[in-house]
């Protein structure tokens, strides 16, 4: 069965959880999500999580000067980014309780 | 291949989206690739058509056609540039086509020498050309337009049974007319202002003709110009004058026969 869908579905969750620990840049966040065991999700899905993001208003965003090249843009998350993560993760708790229940004997 | 240049193949597969929105996640791209160490292979990111697809599905970009899109994804700037390009070559054209047409002479008024015409009951008016006898046909050109033209003659009339030359008095912003004061020579004519012409000379027999055949003067042609177009238009007499031969006196045949009608 091919995992990356499975990925895809929480990646939203799991930049907003990575974004809530502080402000945070892309780069930075895609090396956090790969440490911690999403190493099969595109570079491009990421970016692209995290325009949708700050389109819906979960995610605000600044530029700041870098030492190794172009402006980085820094992410925060906002007050409706918080609410929607603390949603998130309480379905996620749920759908893992009965999932657990389902292949345990 | 280049990070620039993986930048310019995803921002290929990206040419439908808003100008705006292209350029912001090109910009997040080329920070992405600086901030990777220097020997990392591109590839790994997945082709550029891959990753502008992953792209546009994480972040809900569908693809976009029609007139509207291809507008938005142009830059705002080559936008305008192009709107202003295409106002001021239409003005142009525009502007053109109006010069090339802009005529502003009318007749003013005419008359014969009065010793010459002769006005037979029924109206209308006619001369008889006796050979040798001066000939003056006084006509105003008026300017009724709001530029000034130059004049620049009358062109060479022919098919009838005179030879002149071209005189003029004014120009002059009172009506009237005055007496030829000089030989003609190219002037210009402000916008209300009229100037006198004469054709001065003598009748003789131009070309070949019978026994009291005549010729109809209805309009005469006057040669101006306006900015670059040279032109020559021909101005309505009010009442047409009819040059008759003499009775009983025509044109020799070894002469040139009359000439067509222009």
């Amino acid at each position: 069965m091919d995992q990356t869908q499975l990925l895809k579905g929480v990646l939203e969750l799991a930049v907003l959880a990575v974004i809530a620990r502080g402000e945070t840049y892309g780069y930075e966040i895609l090396s956090t999500l790969e440490r911690a065991g999403f190493d099969g999700v595109g570079d491009a899905s990421v970016y692209g999580t995290l325009r949708r993001l700050e389109q819906a208003g979960h995610l605000s965003s600044r530029l700041a000067a870098s030492d190794s090249g172009p402006a980085r843009k820094y992410y925060a998350v906002t007050p409706s980014g918080a609410e929607q993560l603390q949603a998130g993760t309480d379905s996620w708790s749920r759908i893992n309780s009965a999932f657990e229940g389902l292949v345990k004997p | 291949m280049t990070a620039e240049e993986y930048v310019h193949r995803v921002n290929f597969w990206l040419t439908d989206l808003p100008w705006g929105t292209k350029k912001a996640l090109l910009s997040e791209l080329r920070g992405h690739l600086a901030e990777l160490p220097a020997d990392t292979d591109l590839d790994t990111l997945g082709t550029p058509e891959q990753y502008a697809k992953d792209l546009r599905a994480a972040a809900g970009l569908e693809r976009r056609r029609g007139v509207v899109a291809f507008l938005r994804a142009r830059r705002p700037r080559n936008l305008v540039a192009t709107v202003v390009l295409l106002a001021a070559l239409g003005l142009g054209i525009g502007a053109i086509a109006w010069v090339d047409s802009y005529q502003p002479l009318v007749w003013g008024n005419g008359g014969m020498d009065p010793a010459n015409v002769v006005f037979p009951r029924g109206g209308g008016e006619y001369a008889v050309a006796h050979k040798g006898r001066p000939f003056q046909f006084g006509f105003t050109v008026r300017n009724d337009g709001r530029f000034t033209v130059r004049i620049l003659g009358v062109p060479e009339l022919r098919g009838y049974p005179f030879r002149a030359q071209l005189w003029a008095s004014g120009p002059t912003i009172r009506g009237g007319m005055p007496l030829p004061e000089r030989r003609f020579k190219p002037i210009d004519l402000k916008p209300g202002w009229t100037l006198v012409l004469y054709l001065v000379g003598r009748y003789a027999c131009t070309y070949q003709a019978p026994a009291g055949s005549s010729t109809t003067l209805a309009e005469l042609p006057v040669r101006y110009s306006f900015l670059w177009i040279t032109a020559t238009t021909w101005i309505d007499l009010h009442e047409q004058l009819a040059i008759l031969l003499p009775k009983n006196v025509g044109c020799p045949p070894n002469l040139h026969p009359p000439p067509s009608t222009p």
